[in-house]
């Protein structure tokens, strides 16, 4: 029943449902990261790596 | 299981600062790891470079043959020295992105034991031709037990560590760490699902066409998310730490992510263009592939442009030299990788050294690039020493550099130049170079420049080796003290996702739904590429009613493995391309069929040999007997290594009703005899080969040996169906 299912499915146009999928994907991902509000988020994540008083080890040691 | 050393000063009911040691020492020991197992790893590399330009190199020694030493060389690399280098980068930058201690000391331990136990486990049975013949999969039964354990260890340990953080928001990196965890245990899981024999040999439960497209699913898939995705969670991590800028975009890495994990695992079936698979997984794999330009350049871009205002460090800082110039070949390599996938580019590069350049200008440049910038940037770091030598750390850059450009440049030109000759044909449609030694004498003296460019690659790791080593000859007595931060605690992560007002940050701070998301991307490639092949066996059967597609007597079978366990389907292809120059050189293009009772597949993925799809007949039984002994006494400019213990060493003809019995259980249309029987068989027909190498001059040799049943197994290729093809039925 399943393999006589999956045999009738149209296979040749995988590529449009592919493409189709990835274009909603991408347009999703482009509106979600300019949300509105999402700035804030954005600059606190991307200061996180530099966070110095994080990275004790830079500084060679105990950041008490 | 918390290993955190909590004491805290309250500073208010919500932010009760706590302090804490971050683990070093298991960074320490996966860098120490990562630097023994390069060297490995590049060795191996250089010599079976060496013995591809000089052929007498290890002549007759099994365990040093080019088909043996050649996965051991993949695997190190991959797996030994870029897998090394991730998990130290990734423990090092989990730690502080998520200002935590790694969530189990123990566990820590047993994933870096545990994976260093599966490298000595490889080393120690590659070479003795212990193998699954699938490429970069090739570890047998027990080990691959072993990777899903050590890796579940691993995925448990991030993801516990991300479930008691004490930062609220997850880093871009952390998301492509957690893709690497998910999609790696799938793609190792499914692929390797096998029955055992015996505690060294399995079958895999695929075949044929089914098994090409799972394997090679896994096997682009193993670049994308094993030598990609960590890589580039680490290149978000160290780029902007080496030169003290944020990302250059955080928008983009977020949107470089989700493509990046939907679109990697469509992108496949490249690897079978013009092969036997059905032309619409073609088609999705070569459209997907090119669509990969997109977040591939996203991301590169991203990354270089972190340097914004910072440029003079390329100058003066040579870690950062190093991971730019990383993700720089990261840029080159995905840009020659969609259109390596275009079909017609296909058509010439496929089989070719062109294929071997992009994938070192990826490993070397791209993987070892930025492993070197990442291990140069933490060595002063973990164990507290004096300044590593600049000056050595630029030598080391520019011979890498160049290096991996001579190798790169000497492998396209010898790629392209092979591919033109085998398509070469004049007017009346004959080959130009019918003898396929003809293109291979050409490139040869290729192979010595690429040697020396991984001479020169290799010599500037010895001298980063000797750099790592003096610098820590100085580190300070306490280096093993573990360091000590302070950070608030972080508001119970329930309370938070349950609150009124759920808002997208919190999506994002939400691992477990990241994680899910990111299954559910990487599984919607995975279900409409890999399920209709399920059917694939009776489709293909629809397509020739009434042929009978043979499969191999216990004495072929036999041979077939010993083909296996010597690699030749990394010099040698079975699969002949629906293209006229293919057509001409080898027969007809081969057919799906063909290989449906092939457990593993063997379609091959380099020529350094010709194809041998069609081989069975083309040669009486004694060519094959004096060729595999010393393949210069017919071919006098050949390449091919010599295998003269074939003709010694004997078959194990007692395991063959056993390896019969789990070949049916997989499908294989076996009888009840075969398998009882299967040792009778096997010497009934290896009676008639010896008979006939006997009555043409061959002398001292005995049915049980090795050579009897390849030859029985050669005879066989090409000849799998039986019936006609049917006119007009596909």
């Amino acid at each position: 029943m399943i393999k006589e299912a999956l045999a009738r499915i149209p296979l040749q146009h995988m590529s449009i449902v592919g493409l189709i999928l990835f274009i909603l994907l991408f347009a999703g991902a482009v509106l979600w990261v300019n949300r509105k509000g999402s700035d804030k988020v954005y600059k606190h994540l991307e200061e996180m790596p530099l966070d110095l008083d994080s990275d004790a080890t830079a500084r060679g040691g105990v950041n008490e | 299981m918390n290993n955190q050393q909590s004491s805290g000063a309250n500073t208010g009911s919500q932010n009760q600062v706590e302090s804490f040691q971050y683990d070093d020492d298991i960074v320490r020991k996966f860098t120490l790891a990562t630097l023994t197992w390069g060297l490995v790893a590049m060795l191996a590399g250089l010599y079976i470079a060496l013995q591809l330009a000089y052929f007498k190199l290890g002549q007759n020694l099994p365990w040093l043959s080019f088909g043996r030493i050649r996965p051991l060389h993949t695997n190190a690399a991959i797996f030994a020295f870029a897998g090394n280098a991730i998990f130290a980068g990734i423990y090092y930058s989990t730690q502080r992105l998520l200002r935590t201690r790694l969530w189990s000391d123990a566990v820590s331990r047993f994933h870096f034991w545990g994976w260093q136990t599966i490298i000595v486990s490889a080393a120690l049975t590659l070479p003795f031709g212990i193998t699954q013949g699938k490429e970069y999969a090739e570890l047998e039964w027990p080990i691959d037990i072993l990777i899903a354990v050590v890796w579940v260890a691993f995925g448990l340990n991030l993801l516990q560590t991300i479930r008691i953080r004490r930062e609220k928001h997850i880093y871009v990196a952390i998301w492509f760490y957690i893709a690497t965890f998910i999609t790696v245990a799938v793609l190792h899981i499914v692929n390797s699902l096998a029955i055992p024999v015996t505690f060294f040999k399995s079958y895999e439960i695929y075949a044929g066409v089914t098994d090409a497209l799972v394997q090679w699913w896994y096997g682009h898939n193993a670049v994308a998310f094993f030598l990609t995705t960590p890589f580039l969670g680490l290149m978000y991590y160290f780029i902007p730490k080496a030169v003290n800028r944020p990302v250059y975009s955080y928008r983009l890495s977020v949107i470089h992510f989700w493509t990046l994990v939907f679109i990697y695992i469509w992108a496949g079936p490249h690897h079978l263009l013009n092969t036997a698979l059905p032309d619409w997984a073609q088609t999705v794999g070569m459209v997907f592939s090119v669509m990969l330009w997109i977040p591939s350049w996203g991301g590169m871009i991203n990354g270089i442009l972190t340097l914004r205002g910072a440029w003079d460090k390329l100058r003066t800082d040579p870690p950062t030299k190093f991971l730019v110039a990383a993700t720089t070949f990261y840029g080159m390599a995905t840009f020659e990788g969609p259109l390596l996938a275009i079909k017609s580019v296909s058509a010439l590069a496929h089989y070719t050294d062109w294929i071997i350049a992009h994938v070192h200008a990826g490993a070397l440049g791209w993987n070892g690039l930025l492993s070197f910038g990442m291990i140069y940037y933490l060595v002063p770091r973990l164990w507290k020493t004096k300044p590593l030598n600049v000056s050595w750390m630029n030598i080391h850059f520019w011979t890498a550099t160049v290096g991996i450009l001579i190798y790169t440049i000497s492998m396209w030109a010898a790629g392209i130049t092979q591919g033109l000759m085998w398509m070469g044909m004049d007017s009346a449609g004959k080959l130009l170079y019918p003898d396929f030694v003809q293109t291979v004498i050409r490139i040869v003296p290729l192979y010595w420049v690429r040697a020396f460019g991984g001479l020169l690659y290799l010599s500037g790791f010895v001298l980063m080796l000797v750099n790592v080593y003096q610098a820590i000859q100085t580190a300070s007595a306490d280096y093993t003290n573990e360091v000590t931060d302070r950070y608030p605690r972080f508001k119970a992560l329930t309370e938070k996702l349950f609150s009124p007002g759920f808002t997208h940050e919190r999506l994002e701070a939400m691992p477990m739904v990241l994680a899910g998301l990111a299954l559910v991307g990487i599984l919607i490639g995975t279900a409409v590429e890999i399920v209709p092949f399920v059917t694939a066996n009776s489709y293909s059967e629809s397509i020739y009613q009434g042929a009978k597609v043979k499969h191999y007597t216990p004495l072929e079978q036999a041979g077939r493995d010993i083909y296996v366990r010597e690699g030749c389907y990394l010099c040698h292809s079975q699969m002949i391309r629906k293209l006229d120059f293919d057509v001409v050189r080898y027969g007809p293009e081969s057919k799906m069929e063909e290989s449906m009772w092939d457990h593993p597949f063997q379609w091959g993925s380099k020529r350094i040999g010709p194809d041998l799809a069609r081989e069975g007949g083309k040669f009486p039984n004694l060519w094959h007997y004096r060729h595999m002994n010393n393949p210069r006494d017919l071919t006098a400019q050949s390449i091919m290594p010599s295998y003269p213990w074939l003709l010694s060493d004997k078959t194990d003809f007692e395991v063959l009703s056993k390896k019969i019995s789990v070949l049916k259980t997989l499908g294989v249309p076996y009888s009840d005899d075969d398998v009882s029987n299967a040792v009778a068989l096997a010497h009934a027909q290896a009676k008639i080969i010896v008979d006939d190498l006997k009555a043409n001059g061959a002398t001292m040799v005995d049915e049980d040996r090795e050579i009897v049943a390849l030859i029985a197994y050669l005879q066989l290729l090409g000849k799998q169906i039986e019936a006609p093809q049917k006119v007009g039925a596909r």
